[in-house]
């Protein structure tokens, strides 16, 4: 076999070079439809075929006719990798001048860039993208992929919450999609102090998470801050099952083809709390129970080749009982959460073509007591996009879409007359509030890669007046400019004008509309053993009713695999975020200079994993209380605040975080065990103020104490 | 694992010793050989060096293994990397990440397993930098991702398995007929542990691979390798599997096309065994 290709390659090649009469020669140039030369196609008689020659790198071939006869009924035949063959009559060429050939890449290699145009189609421009291996690498993170987001050095998190806050912007700037819509509020037990660690999605469904921590992409709206983008998984590799058993939850997780091209994934979970607070008594000091019962599903289906369907729905019934201390008064606080949300997406493409139907909705009831504070909330959120999505080359990408977001938000609440005095027997009055808004956007983004190095995206957003909502008109636009070179290296570009609507919550039962203008310039390396962030940012914030917030920023990031089996990494933030108000200018509350956060990570599945991780920042500013004065007709003393905002700053906060994890082998799966110690030194990092009743002696709540958390996981496949 | 993956080195080491002897003394043609000292200036020439290059590499491997010098590889390396600087072009950067990834395994016979990472990881990133990757390359980068596995902390290695699995599929959905993505479909099945789902379907693909041509149409720039470590493959799994009727069919089909190859050969005394 070899011998005879050698002889043959000898033949072929040798007709390249050689000089034949110009009678018997064929000339050409063979190129792709977009004009570049190909390389080594094969040319050959049909018939003959041992008479072939290949293109040399411009794209020239020559090949000698022997004999005259060849030609009558006889083809030339262009052949390569991934282009349709071709095929040329001999007798309708023109020997006497070179002739063109253009291949058209096959089928298969445009169902490729179908797959390619699947993606999102502005996902190079996200800073960090998150596969399932990456999340689960993440140190600390315990599979939880917001979690991991609170690791990246662009997280400027102060409460101890997965609920993302990037760049010095409060979380209500920033949302998380799954699917191309927006889950707000994605942690569970958000209420409770301390273990508001657990986001709502289940690491197992993700198949990749984009990170925009600022400046992002304007296919999604609503959003002032940064964004997250989680995709689900759109192939099962193999059925698995899951039940894991800890301190504080069982869970419960199948992942089952159901056909050829769908499959299903099915979990569930049951917190509790007697465990982990038996073990841990000092957190059970401030928190005295809770629990949660969640459920999801993911359903997935190729239902033709051109349409896939996906659906998602998760219901989550979370309770809490916490010790709370609000102003003077110091008392139980219970609250109770129910919620389902869903996520409908179809998806449907032709060669060039995208058309995706993103839909969701969110059911909300929730009630909290304290003192003489009672609120019931019932939220209804509806999400309905439609998007299209046109690739006219390789290079240039066009999308564009409109979508609604309709709320409904039914409060009500029994409030304190003073907000200073909240005990049961304090007057309170009712106070109902209904609000409804819908928020339809229109929006277009171009995406265009003018050279392989070079990327561009641009992208305009506006809200309309479809609905006669009564929302303040706005348009926001955005751009992003990435440039790769040297192969690991990165330089990114971003700036835009931003515009979103905050969800009402009980401390806030109105719509406000919040702007940002963003400027920020990344370098990123990246190879398998270094990862090297910079970036340096600025963003001017309005709408807030704290005042308007001038944020800059410089992010320094390394993490480096000093062997194969260890990782260390070390970020360091250094934030400076100014409040306007009343033309002054105070420290924000996060304004806490620098955010240092150092991790060393160990995988050896032969003998453990392990991951440390200590975070040091500066406090966080506060408004001290200067004087109280007494109201005589309540018994409560109304507090004085300094004049001067935030000019109180709370001791450094320091925790060194430590999870150890060891898997088994066993025969056809895995079982994972696994310990967890927060804030293992036990470091009394200051959160908030205390006051005695005539706020004369202060003292400090303070952030999570040490815990410890154990269990196991048992995977089969 | 790691006896499998030492293994899997080895075999690599000595398949391709076998098929360059070959190519040497049975066929009595001259390859075009790239010593060590050979000078730039010649392979700089694109004829010259993309004309059956993947025996060129082949023999910069064996004769790096003989002389303990990776110099013939790298220049090979070099030479083609300064070619495609100047013409971004699929097929050079093809060989390139093929040679890188002889060049890893010769690195690692010298036990210079950093180093061997290092080229490794280098063939791989700037294959995966092309961007728009056919069947060849496809099978090619999930033929170096599975060696790779041997560098990769055990945590990655399931999914660095699925990697390896994704593109060796698509390399099938671009060309179904190409059975380097075949023959690294059985690999990466006959290496993966039961307990990830291994080794059910190593036979179907390597004797897929082994009814499939080199080539469609012969092309000294295109690869052809595959076929021969296809059957030995086959041939090993159905000894391991104590199913010797089977083995012995393979074999004799093997020894009639390739007569001289090592691996091949060495089979014969398990098989009488």
């Amino acid at each position: 076999m070899n011998l005879r290709i050698l002889i043959i390659t000898i033949v072929l090649v040798h007709s390249v070079n050689v000089v034949f009469s110009q009678t018997s020669l064929i000339r050409g140039h063979v190129s792709d439809k977009q004009g570049s030369n190909l390389f080594a196609v094969n040319v050959f008689l049909l018939k003959q075929s041992t008479t072939g020659t290949i293109s040399d790198m411009d794209g020239n071939f020559t090949l000698k006719i022997t004999s005259p006869k060849m030609i009558k009924g006889e083809y030339l035949v262009f052949s390569f990798i991934g282009y349709e063959p071709l095929k040329i009559a001999l007798d309708s060429i023109n020997y006497s001048v070179p002739f063109k050939v253009s291949m058209a890449e096959n089928t298969q290699t445009l169902n490729e860039v179908i797959v390619e145009g699947r993606k999102s189609i502005s996902r190079e421009f996200s800073i960090k993208e998150m596969d399932k291996l990456k999340i689960y690498l993440s140190p600390l993170a315990s599979g939880d992929p917001l979690k991991a987001v609170a690791m990246l050095p662009s997280s400027t998190n102060t409460s101890e919450t997965a609920n993302p806050e990037l760049r010095g912007s409060s979380a209500n700037r920033t949302r998380v999609f799954l699917n191309g819509v927006p889950v707000s509020n994605p942690v569970r037990n958000s209420q409770i102090n301390g273990i508001g660690f657990f986001s709502l999605f289940n690491p197992e469904l993700i198949k990749n998470m984009l990170v925009y921590p600022s400046n992002p992409p304007l296919i999604y709206g609503n959003n002032s801050a940064g964004m997250i983008d989680i995709e689900t998984e759109e192939k099962l590799e193999s059925n698995n099952y899951q039940i894991s058993v800890s301190l504080a939850t069982t869970g419960i997780s199948v992942s089952q083809k159901t056909g050829e091209k769908s499959f299903i994934q099915l979990y569930g979970n049951l917190m509790f709390s007697k465990g982990f607070l038996s073990l841990n008594p000092e957190i059970e000091e401030q928190l005295k129970n809770f629990n949660s019962n969640d459920i999801g599903l993911n359903y997935h289906n190729e239902v033709t080749k051109n349409l896939t369907l996906n659906f998602y729905n998760y219901f989550v019934s979370e309770s809490s009982d916490v010790l709370l201390n609000l102003f003077t008064w110091n008392d139980n606080a219970t609250a109770k959460t129910r919620r389902d949300f869903s996520v409908l997406n179809l998806k449907y493409h032709g060669a060039k073509n995208y058309i995706f139907l993103n839909a969701g909705t969110n059911f909300s009831s929730s009630d909290f007591y304290f003192g003489n504070i009672s609120s019931v909330c019932k939220k209804l959120q509806v999400y309905l996009s439609l998007n299209y999505k046109y690739l006219f080359s390789d290079k240039l990408y066009v999308q564009t879409g409109i979508g609604n977001e309709y709320g409904n938000f039914n409060f009500k609440d029994e409030v304190p007359v003073f907000y200073y005095a909240m005990s049961p027997e304090s007057p309170s009055f009712q106070h109902d509030t209904l609000l409804k808004n819908n928020l339809p956007e229109i929006y277009v983004y171009l995406r265009w890669k003018p050279v392989k190095s070079m990327i561009w995206g641009v992208g305009l957003r506006k809200n309309i007046n479809l609905l006669r909502t009564n929302n303040p008109e706005y348009s926001s636009l955005q751009t992003n400019l990435r440039y790769n070179f040297l192969n690991s290296h990165s330089l990114l570009f971003s700036a835009g004008r931003y515009n979103n609507l905050t969800e009402p919550n009980s401390s806030q039962e109105e719509i406000r509309l919040l702007s940002s203008n963003q400027v920020a310039i990344e370098y990123l390396f990246e190879t398998k053993k270094t990862n090297i962030n910079l970036a340096v940012y600025y963003k001017s914030e309005t709408g807030d009713t704290t005042g308007n917030r001038k944020i800059k920023g410089l992010e320094i990031y390394l993490e480096h695999y000093l062997s194969h089996t260890l990782k260390a990494s070390i970020s360091n933030t250094l934030l400076n975020s100014d409040i306007g108000f009343n033309e002054k200018l105070y420290n924000a509350e996060n304004s806490v200079g620098y955010f240092l956060v150092t991790t060393l990570s160990y995988f050896n599945p032969n003998l453990i994993n392990f991951s440390v991780a200590w975070s040091t920042r500066q406090g966080r500013s506060y408004i001290p209380v200067s004087s109280a004065i007494f109201n005589s007709n309540i018994d409560f003393y109304q507090p004085v605040y300094s004049e001067t905002t935030n000019s109180g700053r709370f001791g450094n906060y320091n925790t060194i975080n430590l999870s150890i994890n060891k898997m088994i082998n066993i025969h056809k799966g895995s079982l994972i065990v696994f310990a967890s110690i927060f804030n293992l030194l036990d470091t009394k990092n200051p959160r908030g103020m205390i006051y005695n009743k005539n706020y004369s002696v202060g003292s400090y709540d303070y952030y999570q104490k040490r815990s410890i958390y154990f269990g196991c996981m048992l995977s089969i496949k | 694992m790691k006896t499998t993956l030492t293994f899997l080195v080895f075999s690599f080491f000595l398949l391709n010793l076998s098929k360059a002897n070959r190519s040497y003394s049975e066929k009595g043609i001259s390859a075009i050989k790239v010593s060590p000292a050979a000078s730039l200036e010649s392979i700089n020439q694109n004829d010259t060096l993309l004309i059956n290059i993947q025996g060129k590499v082949m023999d910069a491997f064996v004769n790096g293994k003989i002389s303990k010098s990776d110099k013939g590889l790298a220049d090979i390396e070099q030479a083609l990397l300064n070619m495609y600087k100047n013409n971004n072009n699929g097929i050079i950067i093809y060989w390139y990440s093929y040679t890188c990834y002889y060049h890893s395994i010769l690195l690692i016979t010298e036990k210079e397993n950093k180093s061997s990472e290092r080229i490794l990881d280098e063939g791989i990133t700037q294959l995966k930098n092309f961007g728009n990757l056919n069947s060849e390359h496809l099978a090619l980068l999930a033929l170096m991702e599975s060696l790779s596995i041997q560098f990769a902390s055990g945590i990655e290695i399931p999914f660095i398995s699925k990697r390896v699995k994704q593109n060796v599929e698509k390399a099938l959905q671009l060309d179904s007929l190409n059975l380097r993505a075949y023959y690294v479909l059985g690999s990466n099945d006959f290496y993966s542990p039961e307990q990830y789902g291994g080794g059910k379907k190593v036979a179907n693909y390597f004797i897929k691979a082994t009814r499939l041509n080199d080539q469609s149409v012969a092309n000294p720039y295109l690869p052809s390798w595959g076929k021969n470590s296809a059957y030995e493959m086959l041939i090993r799994f159905y000894i391991n599997h104590k199913q010797f009727a089977e083995a012995k069919k393979y074999y004799q089909e093997a020894i009639i096309l390739y007569p001289d190859d090592y691996m091949i050969n060495k089979l014969a005394k398990e098989l009488i065994n």
